[in-house]
């Protein structure tokens, strides 16, 4: 049992910070090569004025989210991250601006499974996802065995289905 | 078990489907054979033989498509097997069927036939099968075995074969309790309440369309207009014949198709019986409803009726199926899910909001106003007092909203009051609820509030949210759901 009352208290990988970093990086380098592209357009092409203009408004827009993706996002992010595993049930509980707490009793669980992307693999970290009959939850950033016991873990106590 | 050769549909289904055919294609056909005989401009020409053409091709697709269509009951799942150049099969678990619909058109009556339409509980896939049209005697027949197997279905794990197949024959059809059946008063209620009245409008436009294409009767109706505008006597006549119309048209709607509306119930099924020429009937067993909602208009709040809505995992194709009769009053409304659903209680003395609640839900920005605001003042400064409206509005909506938010924990159960002038009452049980969500907002937070979710089985799942409650209330929320082991049973197969 790792929760206490209402609250599951495991946290997941340290190294989440640093993922999450590079990964906000990436996707922020890749739009403001596509803005500087166009700017380099609308400069050779002879676009309306407006345009390069905005195009960069909405760089500098993007450097200041780039600041929040990768500086704060991140750090409060990993730390409010919380998931339990009991026999009964899946909690989870994240979310910055809004804190979500979310219950799922194990005999609802339609099937357990870990993803890794490339950018995971460097950690070895992995995703596992969680199907019910409505949606997929997933905790990310988990190390590899932490990862695989849940997924057995919750595999095994999903087995057992209610009598509807 | 049940064993049945692999059979066609009906063959008055060729009848039937060649009938609509003809049906649909008489306005054309008139249209190009009639009023137009005499133009001879190539379109015409090519659009009368056109018509011909798609006639001869679609009965010959009807016939053809009847000819490959069969359907076999084998191992306890049904099967349809149908197309000509890409085959289709269609399979089901009766095991895991969930409801039955009986359909019963006028014309169907007379030949002794009737479709059959099974649903499941698929997970994701919506799996339903129309057997249309079938004789009736079959279609008993089916149906019956269907619940025999049903009931053996869990015995089979514990028993021989040999004691299950045996068992087989003592399940008999219970007697059915009847519910509800609308009065006189009822009917006249809900002829008024369905606002049935203004369907009248389209239907009267489009058969003064229709007669315009004959005679140009714009015109004549122009002068008679002229007429009418120069006494006002004749308006008032003009006016009242059609209020009268709409009206009887209003009534005489209502009464054809709630009439015979009935409402029943056995031990593990509610069955809604409707239609006077037209006879539907439908069944869901009880265990499959994972919860209720009582639903009011601002209307029926103040003449106090009430529409229940069952949540099913049934497809909502059509409302009135998970709808039980729209227009009942309210204490027969609690008294009848009291009496069809015993799995859900509802109590009347519920819980209110606090005052913080309130405080907060004015304190939110209100969104729509704000920017509608701007673009008034930017576009149409003269029109600021619209704006006014809308703040209030907005507002007094938001006080409704916090006046009528209520909510129960009540031991298994959990109901959950909401709206402002449109209210929901939603009651479900712990065991139904397949996940439950807290979310808090930054600025709820400080406040100490929350907001829970419930997520309930349909098609695929519902969300209902309650805002704005307590934390704690939040917590005891979550601790309720925790005990949900309490109602489980587990499957031990």
């Amino acid at each position: 049992m790792v929760m206490e009352g209402n609250e599951p208290i495991n946290p997941i990988a340290k190294e989440a910070v640093n993922v999450w970093r590079i990964s906000a990086l990436i996707t922020h380098g890749i739009i403001i090569l596509v803005f500087v592209i166009l700017i380099w357009a609308s400069h050779t092409y002879d676009w309306y004025t407006w345009i390069p203009t905005v195009l960069w408004v909405l760089i500098a827009l993007d450097i200041i989210s780039v600041i929040w993706d990768t500086g704060i996002e991140p750090v409060i992010s990993q730390k409010r991250w919380r998931f339990g595993i009991s026999g009964e049930f899946v909690s989870l509980k994240h979310g910055i601006f809004q804190e979500v707490n979310i219950m799922i009793p194990m005999t609802k669980v339609q099937f357990v499974k870990v993803e890794q992307g490339p950018l995971l693999r460097q950690y070895n970290l992995y995703t596992l996802s969680i199907g019910t009959l409505g949606e997929t939850h997933d905790i990310p950033m988990l190390p590899e065995q932490e990862a695989l016991n849940l997924r057995g873990q919750i595999a095994n106590n999903a087995k057992i289905k209610e009598v509807e | 078990m049940i064993i049945m050769q692999t059979k066609r549909m009906h063959p008055m289904k060729i009848a039937f489907s060649i009938f609509s055919l003809l049906r649909n294609s008489i306005f054309f056909a008139f249209y190009l054979f009639i009023l137009k005989y005499n133009n001879d401009a190539m379109f015409y020409k090519m659009a009368r033989i056109a018509l011909v053409i798609i006639i001869i091709c679609s009965i010959i697709a009807i016939i053809i498509e009847w000819l490959n269509t069969t359907y076999e009951i084998k191992e306890g799942f049904i099967y349809i097997y149908s197309g000509m150049f890409m085959k289709k099969h269609n399979s089901l678990a009766l095991q895991h069927v969930q409801d039955v619909q009986w359909h019963t058109p006028y014309f169907y009556k007379k030949f002794q036939l009737t479709t059959l339409t099974f649903e499941a509980s698929a997970m994701d896939t919506a799996a339903t099968v129309k057997l249309k049209p079938i004789k009736k005697e079959e279609a008993d027949y089916i149906a019956q075995q269907l619940d025999n197997r049903r009931e053996i279905a869990p015995k089979m794990e514990q028993f021989p074969e040999e004691t299950a197949a045996a068992g087989s024959i003592i399940e008999d059809s219970e007697s059915q309790t009847i519910h509800f059946r609308p009065t006189r008063k009822d009917l006249w209620k809900a002829s008024f309440l369905s606002f049935r009245f203004f369907a009248i409008i389209p239907v009267l436009a489009f058969v003064y369309r229709g007669i315009d294409d004959i005679v140009n009767i714009d015109n004549k109706v122009k002068g008679t207009v002229n007429y009418l505008t120069h006494s006002w006597l004749l308006i008032l006549l003009a006016t009242s014949i059609f209020v009268i119309i709409a009206v009887a048209y209003g009534v005489i709607q209502t009464f054809l198709k709630y009439s015979k509306y009935e409402i029943a119930s056995d031990s593990e099924r509610i069955f809604i019986r409707n239609g006077i020429f037209d006879k539907t009937e439908f069944s869901i067993r009880k265990e499959r409803v994972q919860g209720v909602q009582i639903m009011q208009t601002p209307l029926k709040k103040l003449l106090g009726i009430a529409e229940i809505k069952l949540v099913s995992g049934t497809e909502d194709e059509d409302d009135e199926v998970s709808s039980l009769y729209p227009f009942l009053p309210n204490d027969q409304a609690y008294e009848l899910i009291e009496a069809l659903l015993p799995a859900f209680e509802i109590k009347q003395n519920m819980q209110k909001l606090t005052r913080l609640s309130l405080l907060y839900k004015m304190l939110r920005l209100p969104w729509i106003s704000i920017i509608a605001t701007a673009f008034i003042v930017w576009l149409k400064p003269e029109w600021w007092y619209i704006s006014l409206v809308l703040f209030s509005f907005t507002y007094l909506l938001r006080f409704f909203d916090y006046r009528n938010t209520k909510f129960l924990l009540n031991n298994q159960f959990i109901q959950f009051k909401t709206g402002g002038l449109w209210s929901e009452l939603f009651v479900t049980n712990r065991k139904k609820v397949i996940e439950v969500a807290v979310k808090q907002s930054f600025l709820q937070k400080k406040f100490g509030l929350a907001t829970i979710e419930t997520v309930n089985r349909a098609k695929p799942v519902t969300h209902k949210q309650l805002k704005d409650i307590t934390f704690a209330k939040s917590q005891q929320f979550l601790a309720w759901y925790q005990e949900r082991y309490r109602d489980i049973e587990i499957d031990r197969k």
